[in-house]
């Protein structure tokens, strides 16, 4: 189904919608108040009543609960993204539950996870970001229903940086990806950055640990200067706040538990590269991947890595720099 | 530690008599120092031991008239006990006492000769053999009450570590729990400040205003255009809807700080950590505590119903009875797989109290079911869950002096019957 807004309607409806589904009324009657001067509120207490309002009216961002009766909010964003690709999907979580994050992870595409209890302001600015994307993305008129139809046939090869101490993830993607697209290695970050000012990638499937060492700030970082790459995330670790931190500031757009699984593998690619293409397409989607910038602590990368981002940043604003 | 010991350290070597000797020599013998500790001294004929004679032997010759004068000049062949005791020398301290107590003649008058392969090797004192085999007790006895005094402290880290995880489990849902309201709480309270704001300006508009209509420095039009603007900030701000919505905000509120404070009494209550104190309660209490506490895991999965009978108070250790009755329910609610039921019926009679919690979840085979109760088993996953609950859940009823049943229908569902006795005897005694 396509949600489709005509020109007349933009017009007079200044106010975007948001969609706030949670069982317990008062915290609807809360978020209700926090939002009703700046945007059109619909809420709901339960995913199937949520879904119903979806299905008649645009909605530009959804903010849900996480743990409800019925429907979960992981399932409810999902079948949201279903139903309407555009809507800029939100989670309410009270608790982390490591299943269920990765889950929307992968098969909803959240946006942002917010944690009860919120702060105001940062949900404000959080909601607010996200209906501005979801009105841009509307004006790009984007249909997701068949985007392989509508895509002409791969001429460019993508180039895949694995990042990873292990050879065989390597092996794995190599068996996926070639001879369609090239495949690099990075044993090191150094190595990695290094291989991103050369080669023009457009996914990177990295693990979290290298050498002993956390990835997780260099690929936040790496989304920033270069929104355009995605990100596949491979790791054994279990570690629920890195990840919601990947997904707020990173936006990984996929997470694969270790060991990894050679179907798994290849459908998650197999997805990020489509989407790849479509986003190639359509720059107007890379807002969609925007990132949060971290408040409360700042990223630390070696310099080195920082002086490899400024230069792909430069080459993705020059693409004819690059070889 | 040393292994098992046998014989050979016990052995003594000790110059054997030949069949040939008389009797009167080896009246000598034993009468020399060396002897002295030998009861019997062993008759061997080149490496084979043929008989053992013992003092008790050769006195009852030499207590008859003229005994020594008849018999001294004979061969000791003819008045040794031609069927010694003979032990082969590996054998163990156990076996070697074993086939001794068997073997031996009251009084005890004789050693026991060892042999390896059949061949002559010492002597054995039989009271040197008992003091081994004294030690070896005690030693084992030793390992015994260390081993079990292992399993006690490991048996107690275990009951803790599973305690921990149900706490766990259930802060983690209580914190969810909490959360929730926090979460509206906390916005609200943001909300009330932001219309406080625009209700202070408007104040302020109309203290202006005040002060304007009773002074008498103030024009017309001056006083026109502060009417004005007082107007104006009323149509923007709304006073009016914003003060009933702010009504409504306030009682939210307050109901989120009633959410909030009653489940920490609850936790508090819960995880009354003053252990095996018996206090008199009301098991009603200890469920609607167990029930709050709760909440998080049974909320999506059951509808609760309870059917609380009017029952006395009994005097019972409410963290642990709490910890039991959390156990079952929460049992109950994973059991059920989409929706379902859980009734918990309390009643007594003269003896006991009866709490009978009930669902239509799964249900137990029978080839599970009388393992439940069993320490580590588990129909879980690996990781979920430490198949510890329902055996400490047991152990807390059996040290109520109750009982725990259970009955079950696969598809059906399980039914847990509690019985507690009003006057818990056991717990008297140790207090």
């Amino acid at each position: 189904m396509v949600m489709h807004i005509s020109d007349e309607t933009q017009a007079s409806n200044t106010k975007l919608t948001a969609l706030f589904v949670d069982d317990d009324e008062r915290i609807l009657r809360s978020l209700h108040m926090l939002f009703r001067n700046e945007l059109n509120v619909i809420t709901a207490t339960s995913g199937h009543e949520a879904i119903e309002h979806i299905q008649c009216t645009p909605v530009h961002v959804v903010v849900s609960d996480q743990r409800m009766p019925g429907m979960m909010g992981i399932e409810l964003l999902r079948n949201v993204k279903a139903i309407s690709p555009n809507t800029i999907r939100i989670l309410l979580t009270g608790y982390s539950e490591l299943t269920a994050i990765v889950g929307s992870v992968n098969d909803g595409e959240i946006f942002r996870f917010i944690n009860k209890p919120w702060d105001p302001q940062e949900i404000r600015k959080t909601v607010r970001k996200a209906a501005e994307i979801a009105k841009q993305l509307e004006r790009t008129h984007y249909l997701n229903t068949h985007p392989l139809q509508n895509l002409e046939p791969n001429v460019n090869k993508l180039g895949v940086l694995v990042i990873d101490n292990d050879e065989t993830t390597l092996d794995m993607v190599r068996k996926i990806v070639e001879p369609d697209h090239f495949v690099v290695w990075g044993n090191s970050l150094d190595q990695a950055f290094e291989l991103l000012t050369c080669h023009n990638i457009g996914i990177v499937v990295s693990e979290l640990k290298l050498n002993g060492h956390d990835t997780s700030a260099a690929i936040k970082m790496l989304k920033r200067y270069k929104p355009g790459i995605l990100t596949v995330i491979t790791t054994s670790f279990q570690d629920t706040t890195t990840l919601i931190e990947l997904i707020n500031e990173g936006q990984v757009y996929r997470v694969l538990p270790k060991p990894l699984r050679q179907g798994l593998l290849e459908i998650s690619l197999q997805s990020t590269l489509r989407q790849h293409r479509l986003v190639d397409r359509t720059p107007q989607l890379v807002r969609r991947y925007q990132v949060e910038t971290p408040h409360n602590k700042a990223l630390s990368v070696s310099t080195r890595i920082m002086g490899y981002l400024r230069k792909i940043q430069q080459h993705t604003q020059n693409p004819s720099a690059v070889a | 530690m040393e292994t098992a010991q046998n014989i050979s350290s016990l052995t003594l070597d000790v110059t054997p008599i030949s069949p040939q000797d008389t009797v009167s020599d080896v009246a000598e013998k034993f009468l020399a120092k060396k002897y002295s500790q030998f009861l019997s001294l062993p008759v061997v004929d080149g490496t084979t031991p043929v008989g053992i004679i013992s003092r008790y032997g050769l006195m009852n010759i030499f207590i008859r008239l003229y005994g020594r004068e008849l018999y001294g000049k004979r061969p000791i062949r003819e008045l040794m006990n031609p069927r010694p005791l003979v032990i082969e020398i590996d054998e163990t301290l156990t076996r070697a006492s074993q086939q001794i107590t068997e073997n031996i003649q009251f009084p005890v008058t004789e050693d026991y000769i060892v042999v390896q392969n059949g061949a002559y090797r010492g002597l054995g004192v039989v009271v040197n053999l008992l003091k081994a085999m004294e030690h070896q007790v005690a030693r084992h006895s030793d390992d015994l009450s260390k081993a079990y005094q292992q399993l006690q402290s490991s048996q107690s880290q275990l009951v803790q570590s599973e305690k921990m995880a149900s706490l766990g489990q259930m802060v983690a849902g209580v914190a969810h729990e909490i959360n929730t309201p926090l979460g509206y709480v906390r916005n609200n309270v943001d909300l009330v400040k932001a219309v406080f704001n625009d209700l202070r300006k408007l104040t302020g508009a109309y203290a202006e205003l005040s002060q304007a209509l009773v002074s008498d420095s103030i024009s017309e039009d001056q006083l026109c255009e502060i009417m004005a603007r007082v107007e104006t900030l009323v149509r923007e701000l709304n006073p009016a809807d914003q003060i009933k919505d702010i009504e409504t905000i306030l009682e939210d509120t307050i109901y989120g700080t009633e959410q909030i404070s009653e489940l920490v009494i609850n936790l508090k209550n819960f995880s009354r950590l003053d252990q095996a104190k018996l206090t008199d309660i009301n098991i009603n209490e200890c469920l609607e505590s167990v029930l709050v506490v709760g909440r998080n895991a049974i909320k999506y999965k059951a509808d609760v119903i309870k059917q609380f009978g009017d029952i006395p108070k009994i005097s019972c250790s409410p963290s642990q009875i709490n910890q039991v009755f959390l156990n079952l329910v929460t049992n109950a609610a994973q059991a059920i797989e989409e929706h379902g039921q859980i009734v918990i019926k309390t009643l007594a009679d003269e003896q006991n109290v009866y709490v009978v919690i009930e669902d239509n979840g799964k249900g137990i085979t029978e080839e599970v079911l009388p393992k439940i109760f069993d320490p580590f088993f588990t129909t879980k996953e690996i990781g979920q869950g430490t198949g510890l609950g329902l055996a400490i859940s047991y152990q807390i009823i059996d040290q109520h002096d109750g009982k725990i049943t259970v009955s079950s229908k696969p598809g059906e569902g399980s039914r847990f019957t509690v019985v507690l006795p009003q006057q818990s005897i056991a717990f008297q005694k140790t207090g």
